[in-house]
């Protein structure tokens, strides 16, 4: 009975609130002692069962330095446990008031700065533990990464860190009476994925961006990119793993887009365009990593920013915001050296780079005794130096870039004098200007962009030199202005062209007669593009309208009306568009026939996004184009400046607008990203083909892959690890075999005689990537090694369909084996 | 640089060692097809000496001309000593097909065939039928003569695959080209120098092998000489 009592007495038991029983005394703020005024502060505080302070947050604040104060010391407190009515522990948030007053304030004892090793990244509300015994006291840093206490009792106190992911070696403090001792704290970042506090990772790939809906844009971040398997750290390459990407031949650095040719696709710097993204052979993108904030790729049923191209677009944004602080790095791989600097001045700041590529330099010499024919390694370099400015309504940048790349093979002639046998260059200086200004601080958004300077692609073979050389200037001038009001119109509208001299030579005595032209180019284009933004659904009509005319008086327009839709249902995004697109000749083919009109594509596609809860999320897109008018003929070795030549019986007659296709397709995307994995699976189902002439058969183009599939993930591990593998599957190019030959006197040389066109596929490619990252962080800078495997299981894909020089067998190109690049990068 | 970077690649194909595959003849060949004279006027006859490679023997050698867009051929001409002659009809082309017993036979062809024989060929098989051309220009002024072999080596008794040296005077000759049913050549052509001399590296084959060796000279404008020898028995 009396048991039962005594249980009945526990159960009728009173909650008990908890009762301070150690504390140190609040740190007046230094910052205040000028004033010397007296503040309160109230706090909320979530006590813990055990009695510590879980977190102290501001119910009523005393001023900004007294409130970091109040905090600090509040999460050094320790209370008696609350009870409930059982007489258990409990957890409870309560209220507490912490008064300042300088007249009782006791000197601070301890200061500090805390900065993150290896990125000296200050390190703002930052929570540090002291502990001497039993005591722990919390030191929280304010703005400036700064923290004070008062009020430690003299003796040796251990400093630690107490915020996730964060390792310091702990460090002794000796505290004096009468003495302010100051530390400089550099805990090292160890496991990242605990650190962020949103629980999101990065993200790679974002999907429909809200403001100005694209049915499929693609973004890619930089930070996230620079660790993915098989790209050796470059963000433009690892555009080649997304739906919708084909993979090019011998791994070179094109893009072939939903089933079109590469030369029909385009590469924009923030909207304007530039010849190229890729150095040589497609090693690496000719801007600095660092320097671009993200892509956007754009496969199809883009906006009417982007217009004369059939095929997909690649924008590089440049990364523009001012940085929080001043940074460089420099690596150094088996193939190249980069360097990079980053300097703020208040409101402008300045990057500078470089990358040249190097083995030429340990080959060259290896090579030239060989033999009497030597093959020069291809070399480039790049450059870029890109200032950014705040203005009063929005930013300025100019950015200048330059990029060289050179091949050759080289022989001697009778008298042992060296002669090049192959020479190729390609080589653009670039300067861009940009604008970007709120219009008066209103609703209004103006981007201005200018882009100027000189390009030259040179070919020499056989004793002669082609060569191409456009001096472009290229405009834009846009305003936007975001969905509001009740119709939520919003509004794109802008004018973009490209005007300059356009020259080329070709002079190459065995491709036959020379041509040549030196001629005015100038390409303008309109575009209108309203938004209505009704809530859940988005409507986007637009027009677009280009022109071209040349100095021969070759004239001719075109126009694109375009519509985008999407419709938001909680976690599922339907979405669908269509729209023209159009694409005038080269100028060599307008210079020989003038009568060509632009290529047009008219391409639908729909879709559907689906988040899969927060880490999860999925994408499919289906899609038709459909190709008119394109140019057809003169598949001559000139050719050579738009594309590879093709491999099988070539159109050497007149161009003329007489070739059609169709391109059909589906996309999907799987995504997951959490705090420390970034995974995808993409898969590409797509036919793409192709009448040249009227009365033709249709026949397979010759880029078309069937099934593309990629299957990534990239992970950080303990320690400062992070593992990446990549898998690649591509169904095998299209090419026309070759069933007998016959002989050529006059060259003797064989010449091939082609069967069904398209009628043979090359083996199916497939591919695992690998790759290793470790980081060693120093006090002032980290040190990055890594490993990256191309080809890991050293898989002979056949790139490139070639024959034994009489035609009698098959001699395919196979995939380079699979080569470890091994780099290094400091950075600070 | 996105073609040149297909062309590269291409380039990148390692060497061979040995005699160069291309100067071993292993099944019927057309090698040289010498005309007399060496750029007919339109309408001109001319003679056509053809080279054929024929390792296992009784080949057939028909040729006939085809005018421009072969809108019209002249009657395919077929004699087993291979030479021909045809009325020109510059400019054109100029077929000559071999063909080995049981697997086609030039007189034959009908006139669509003749007008597209690389149609036909692709219907035909690797082995067996061999279909070279050459293309017959309209003279500048006096042609040239073909070249003529004013000094030629006796083939030697060689150690079986070392290189052995050929020294030939072609006046008039820009490039030598050799071939060998029987061992082979280290490069498939050779610069003749302005003096008209020229040195083959000739591979000789291995003990017992029998064949035939022959050095074909072409100068700028398409004139032709011929000089072959009998390797082994």
């Amino acid at each position: 009975m009396l048991i039962l009592l005594a249980i009945a007495a526990a159960l009728a038991a009173e909650p008990s609130p908890p009762a301070l029983v150690d504390q140190i005394p609040p740190t007046y703020p230094a910052s205040e002692l000028a004033s010397g005024r007296s503040s309160a502060v109230l706090l909320e505080l979530d006590v813990r069962a055990d009695g510590t302070v879980a977190d102290a947050r501001i119910a009523e604040s005393g001023g900004e330095a007294f409130d970091a104060a109040a905090i600090q010391a509040a999460l050094s407190f320790r209370f008696t446990p609350a009870t409930d009515e059982r007489g258990q522990a409990v957890p409870v948030t309560i209220l507490y008031r912490t008064v300042f007053e300088p007249d009782l304030a006791p000197p601070v004892v301890l200061q500090g700065r805390v900065r993150a090793a290896g990125t000296r990244e200050v390190l703002s509300g930052y929570r540090l533990l002291l502990e001497r015994g039993e005591r722990t006291v919390v030191a929280l840093t304010d703005g400036e990464g700064s923290f004070e206490l008062a009020g430690l009792e003299p003796g040796t106190w251990t400093l630690s860190v107490a915020e996730a992911g964060w390792r310091l070696d702990p460090v002794t403090v000796t505290v004096v009476e009468g003495q302010r001792v100051d530390v400089d704290v550099r805990p090292v970042l160890s496991a990242p994925w605990e650190a962020r506090e949103d629980g999101v990772s990065e993200e790679i790939v974002v999907e429909g961006r809200a403001a100005a809906p694209e049915v499929t844009e693609r973004l890619l971040s930089q930070e996230e990119a620079r660790y993915l398997p098989g790209t050796n750290g470059d963000i433009v390459r690892v555009v080649q793993n997304l739906p919708g990407v084909a993979r090019p031949p011998l791994n070179i650095g094109q893009l072939i887009i939903r089933g079109t040719a590469p030369e029909d696709s385009a590469y924009y710097l923030d909207g304007a365009r530039i010849p190229s993204v890729f150095h040589f052979a497609g090693f690496s993108t000719v801007l600095a990593g660092d320097s671009i904030a993200e892509i956007a790729f754009l496969p199809g049923n883009y906006g009417v920013r982007y217009g004369r191209t059939l095929g997909g677009v690649v924008d590089l944004r440049v990364d523009d915001a001012l940085p929080e602080r001043n940074r460089g790095y420099v690596s150094v791989d088996l193939f190249q050296s980069a360097a990079f600097v980053e300097q703020r001045w208040d409101d402008v700041s300045l990057q500078v780079s470089g990358r040249r590529s190097y083995a030429d330099v340990f080959l060259n010499p290896v090579l030239a005794g060989v033999s009497d024919s030597t093959i020069r390694v291809p070399r480039y370099f790049d450059l870029q130096a890109h200032m950014t400015s705040r203005t009063a309504h929005g930013r300025f940048d100019a950015l200048l870039l330059a990029s060289d790349d050179r091949f050759s093979v080289v022989g001697q002639d009778a008298d042992e004098v060296e002669q090049t046998t192959i020479g190729l260059s390609d080589t653009f200086q670039k300067l861009r200007l940009r604008s970007v200004e709120q219009l008066g601080g209103g609703p209004w958004r103006n981007e201005a962009s200018l882009i100027a300077g000189p390009e030259r692609r040179n070919f020499e073979f056989d004793g002669g030199v082609a060569y191409e050389e456009p001096f472009t200037v290229g405009l834009r001038e846009e305003l936007l202005r975001s969905p509001s009001g009740r119709w939520g119109l919003g509004w794109r509208l802008g004018v973009d062209a490209e005007l300059g001299r356009y020259r080329y030579d070709y002079a190459i005595p065995l491709y036959g007669a020379p041509e040549r032209a030196d001629t005015f180019r100038l390409a303008p284009a309109a575009y209108l593009e309203p938004t209505i933004d009704l809530g859940a659904v988005q409507v986007v009509p637009g027009v677009r309208v280009d022109g071209l005319l040349l100095g021969t008086g070759y004239g001719a327009t075109a126009i694109d009306p375009r519509l985008a839709t999407r419709l938001e249902l909680g976690a599922t995004a339907l979405k669908a568009s269509a729209g023209g697109y159009s694409q005038f000749g080269t100028v060599r083919q307008l210079v020989e026939q003038p009568d060509l009109g632009p290529a047009r594509s008219w391409q639908v596609s729909a879709g559907v996004e689906q988040r899969i809860g927060p880490d999860l999320s999925a994408e499919l897109v289906g899609y038709h184009a459909w190709l008119d008018d394109l140019v057809s003929g003169r598949e001559d070795a000139f050719r050579f400046f738009s594309g590879p030549p093709p491999i099988g019986p070539l159109d050497t007659d007149p161009y003329a607008n007489d070739g059609t296709g169709r391109v059909a397709g589906l996309e999907a995307l799987v995504r997951y990203a959490d705090e420390r994995t970034a995974a995808w699976v993409s898969a590409t189902f797509s036919r793409s083909t192709r009448v040249d002439r009227p009365g033709e058969e249709r026949a397979l183009f010759e880029y078309d892959q069937p099934v593309v599939l990629t299957a990534l993930a990239s992970r950080e591990l303990p320690r400062r690890w992070r593992i990446g593998i990549r898998a690649r599957y591509g169904s095998g190019n299209p090419y026309t075999p070759v069933v007998n030959r016959t002989y050529d006197l006059d060259q003797q040389a064989y010449r091939p005689v082609y069967g069904e066109l398209d009628g043979a596929r090359l083996p199916a490619f497939w591919s695992l990537d690998t790759r290793v990252d470790k980081d060693w962080v120093f006090r002032s800078w980290t040190l990055t090694a890594y490993v990256d495997v191309q080809n890991t299981t050293n898989n002979a894909n056949v790139e490139v369909m070639s024959w034994n020089t009489d035609y009698s067998e098959e001699d395919p190109v196979t995939s380079i084996p699979a080569v470890p690049v091994f780099g290094l990068r400091g950075e600070w | 640089m996105r073609g040149a970077a297909l062309l590269g690649a291409l380039v990148l194909v390692g060497c061979t060692e040995g005699p160069n595959p291309d100067t071993v003849i292993d099944g019927l060949t057309v090698l040289a097809a010498a005309l007399e004279p060496t750029q007919p006027t339109p309408g001109q006859p001319f003679e056509v000496t053809a080279t054929v490679g024929d390792p296992d023997g009784g080949a057939v050698v028909g040729a006939w001309t085809c005018a421009g867009d072969c809108a019209t051929t002249s009657s395919p001409v077929d004699v087993d000593t291979a030479a021909l002659t045809l009325t020109s009809e510059a400019p054109g082309t100029l077929w000559v097909l071999a063909c080995s017993p049981g697997v086609c036979d030039p007189s034959t062809l009908d006139e669509q065939t003749r007008r597209d024989p690389v149609s036909w060929m692709a219907t035909m098989p690797l082995d067996g039928v061999f279909l070279a051309s050459r293309a017959l220009v309209a003279p500048e002024g006096e042609p040239p003569p073909n070249p003529v072999v004013l000094e030629a080596p006796e083939l030697p008794a060689a150690e079986p695959g070392a290189p052995t040296e050929l020294s030939f005077v072609v006046p008039g000759a820009a490039t030598a080209y050799g071939f060998a049913s029987a061992g082979g050549f280290e490069r498939a052509s050779y610069d003749v120098a302005s003096d008209g001399s020229v040195t083959l590296s000739w591979i000789p084959p291995e003990d017992g092998e029998h064949g035939r060796v022959w050095v074909v000279f072409r100068d700028e404008l398409g004139g032709t000489a011929v000089w072959a020898a009998p390797v082994g028995g």
